[in-house]
């Protein structure tokens, strides 16, 4: 439930290359007759009569733009505390763009794909304007703002906003739907992703994501006969919950006792641990870990390869192990603190 | 008796006369456009009269960008938005097709986001822009201190700005990149001229009454092996007095040669597509409204654009208006 609840389409206007959603997303076959760019490709020289076209080509194959927040120094920020996804200032700091991002870029601009306002549903769940939570509200945008220029310019909100918008609604509605709270507990899932708070959707980002499947026993150590190793990591986690809930239960104090809590902030700070910890981890493995610029290149290649290569990395397990012990106790302390809602 | 019957049937036939004449405007008019497409439409019809000027492509380009601006509310800065949107365009298209590096490609988008970004929060650069940009490089003439070529990078004096390149992959791997991600860039496709333009010259039910079907003029003028793709809108008009109908609505589709039907209802000379019933996303009703009474509506308007491996398209055709008629 947590992985469905945040896939909100961004609708997507002005597509004049035939196809194109097809191929970015979905499997379809529209163009896989069209000749790729392979071995001996010589591609066409920039094209004089190339006009683009329209068409309202609203795609629902179209998420995930709303599951970024970008930590680095020296983004722009422009409409948020920090800003989500934004493909031309996207990666790891120091490093070049990765190369399936600046493709991805390139393509977005030769097409001219710009967000289509009217039809995006995320633009108004996540715009934070009258949060009253700490952190500063998000500034506006009219459909201008949104549509001037293409996606690969367009900053979205960060993944703290759509955290804030599942957990206002259930603050607000009489019943206090616990499905609501998917909205946070998954933005608590994004912000333990290295990628996700350096805005990329490259440098290893889907690779690293599926190899934590294979790993999973071995960063829980949940085995029978383990049962030290797992008291340390459940104490680790505990400790990190204690953490958080101080943050809430002081905000709480601040504002008179509310039982709200304030989750974007939350949500920033698991983020920030998560920018720390991996841009220190990549520095002291020479690179290795857990940013790869050739990961996802690779990945769209042989894709079993990729993540093999994350599962297989020396003390895969160890490495990972911290980001989850922060996240899972930011969600101990969310579910904690949302309990009161039922007294 | 036979007096009262005789008005009465007269009454019948002075109502529906009535009701024929109240809902004739327009039927033999060409459709009102959709409202959200309206304004894109336009800027099409623009680029068309845009052509005929003799304007050359790379002006047509910007100024077509800059009408898409407009459509999207930008006002008061459309003309520089358009401008840096289309060289944006032209630098994708550059480092796609390896006549760009890839650092000189992020420098390029730099400069231009750069620029675009700043004149949106100034609007005097903007007003200043409209007055004249002689190099294209996205500085007024007013402030413009230097002459640059190519896009090349400038300060805001439009002086070229000495910077040195941003970190970027290298060209190897972005065409690895590109290849891993299977962009349709076809060379088969290299040289080709622009698809012909192409119509739709039938229309109507299946004979089994599943699908929809439509003929479209094939295109023969691109080399071997170099794919054409048949974009295709329908605008459908429905109207009927006594349904309380009245839609004007466009669908969508995008077709290959090889999706062409063959068989016994397949067209000796062009491509016989079909849409069917049980796709959910196919508008059945809109293609298939009869108009029963006098004053009903119920049309069909076809325009098709043919767009080849690598792009290249003539843009969209008129839309015409196609009759139902029987197949095969």
């Amino acid at each position: 439930m947590v992985n469905e609840v945040t896939e909100d389409a961004l609708a997507v206007a002005l597509v004049p290359v035939v196809c194109l959603v097809d191929w970015l997303f979905g499997d379809g076959d529209c163009l896989k007759d069209a000749k790729k760019l392979a071995d001996d490709a010589n591609p066409t020289e920039e094209i004089d009569s190339w006009i683009p076209g329209i068409g309202d080509q609203s795609g629902e194959d179209w998420v995930g733009v709303w599951h970024f927040v970008d930590m680095n120094p020296g983004a722009s920020n422009d409409y948020d505390a920090r800003q989500g996804k934004l493909f031309d200032e996207a990666g790891v700091p120091g490093e070049p763009m990765d190369p399936v991002e600046l493709v991805l870029m390139a393509y977005f601009d030769t097409a001219g794909l710009s967000v289509n306002y009217d039809k995006s549903q995320g633009i108004n769940k996540y715009t934070a304007d009258d949060a009253n939570d700490g952190v500063a509200n998000t500034t506006r945008r009219d459909q201008a703002d949104w549509q001037y220029t293409t996606i690969a310019h367009t900053p979205f909100e960060p993944v703290n906003n759509l955290a804030w918008y599942g957990w206002t609604h259930f603050r607000d509605e009489q019943i206090h739907p616990v499905s609501m709270l998917g909205w946070p507990l998954h933005a608590i899932g994004d912000a333990t992703v290295p990628m996700h708070v350096m805005g990329t959707s490259a440098w290893g980002h889907r690779p690293f994501e599926d190899s934590q499947d294979l790993i999973w026993d071995s960063v829980w150590n949940f085995r029978p006969g383990q049962l030290d190793a797992q008291s340390a990591a459940v104490g680790t986690v505990m400790r990190r919950a204690f953490e958080y809930w101080k943050v809430i239960e002081a905000w709480r104090a601040a504002h008179g006792g509310t039982k709200d809590i304030p989750i974007r902030e939350i949500i920033m700070q698991l983020a920030a641990h998560t920018h720390d910890y991996a841009m220190a981890k990549h520095a002291q493995t020479g690179g290795d870990w857990p940013f790869s610029i050739t990961a996802s290149t690779g990945y769209l290649v042989a894709k079993g390869e990729s993540i093999n290569a994350y599962a297989d990395t020396a003390n895969a397990a160890e490495l990972v192990r911290p980001l989850y012990e922060d996240g899972m106790g930011a969600m101990i302390a969310l579910l904690v603190a949302a309990s009161d809602f039922y007294r | 008796m036979r007096r009262v019957l005789v008005i009465i049937v007269l009454l019948i036939v002075l109502a529906l006369l009535i009701s024929w004449l109240v809902t004739r405007c327009g039927h033999d008019e060409p459709p009102p456009p959709v409202a959200s497409g309206d304004c894109y439409e336009r800027a099409e019809q623009m680029v068309a009269a845009w052509k005929k000027e003799g304007r050359d492509a790379a002006a047509i380009e910007k100024l077509f960008q800059a009408e898409l601006a407009r459509c999207s509310g930008v006002n008061g800065c459309a003309a520089l938005v358009g401008a840096a949107n289309a060289d944006l365009a032209w630098l994708g298209r550059a480092v796609l097709s390896k006549s760009l590096s890839p650092a000189e490609y992020l420098a390029g988008v730099r400069d231009r986001t750069r620029k675009m970004r700043e004149a949106r929060k100034t609007p005097a650069i903007c007003e200043a822009y409209t007055k004249g940009d002689a190099d294209g490089d996205l500085v007024p003439d007013d402030r413009d201190k230097c002459t640059s070529k190519n896009l090349e990078r400038t300060d805001s004096t439009g002086c070229s700005d000495p910077s040195p390149l941003p970190p970027a992959p290298s060209a190897e791997a972005v065409e690895k990149a590109a290849n891993a991600l299977t962009i349709p860039m076809s060379k088969a496709c290299e040289g080709a001229p622009l698809p012909d333009r192409a119509g739709v010259i039938k229309a109507g039910v299946s004979p089994d009454g599943l699908s929809y079907l439509f003929v479209v003029e094939p295109i023969t003028n691109q080399p071997a092996g170099c794919q054409v793709f048949y974009q295709v809108d329908i605008r459908m008009r429905s109207k009927s007095f006594f349904l309380g109908l009245n839609t004007n609505s466009v669908y969508g589709r995008v077709f290959r040669a090889k999706e062409a039907l063959t068989g016994a209802v397949a067209h000796p000379s062009g491509m016989t597509f079909e849409l069917k019933k049980a796709d959910a996303a196919v508008p059945w009703r809109g293609l298939t409204f009869r108009a029963v009474e006098p004053g009903d509506v119920g049309q069909r308007y076809f325009r098709v654009r043919t767009v080849n491996g690598n792009g290249v398209s003539q843009g969209w055709g008129a839309y015409t208006l196609v009759p139902s008629t029987a197949f095969p």
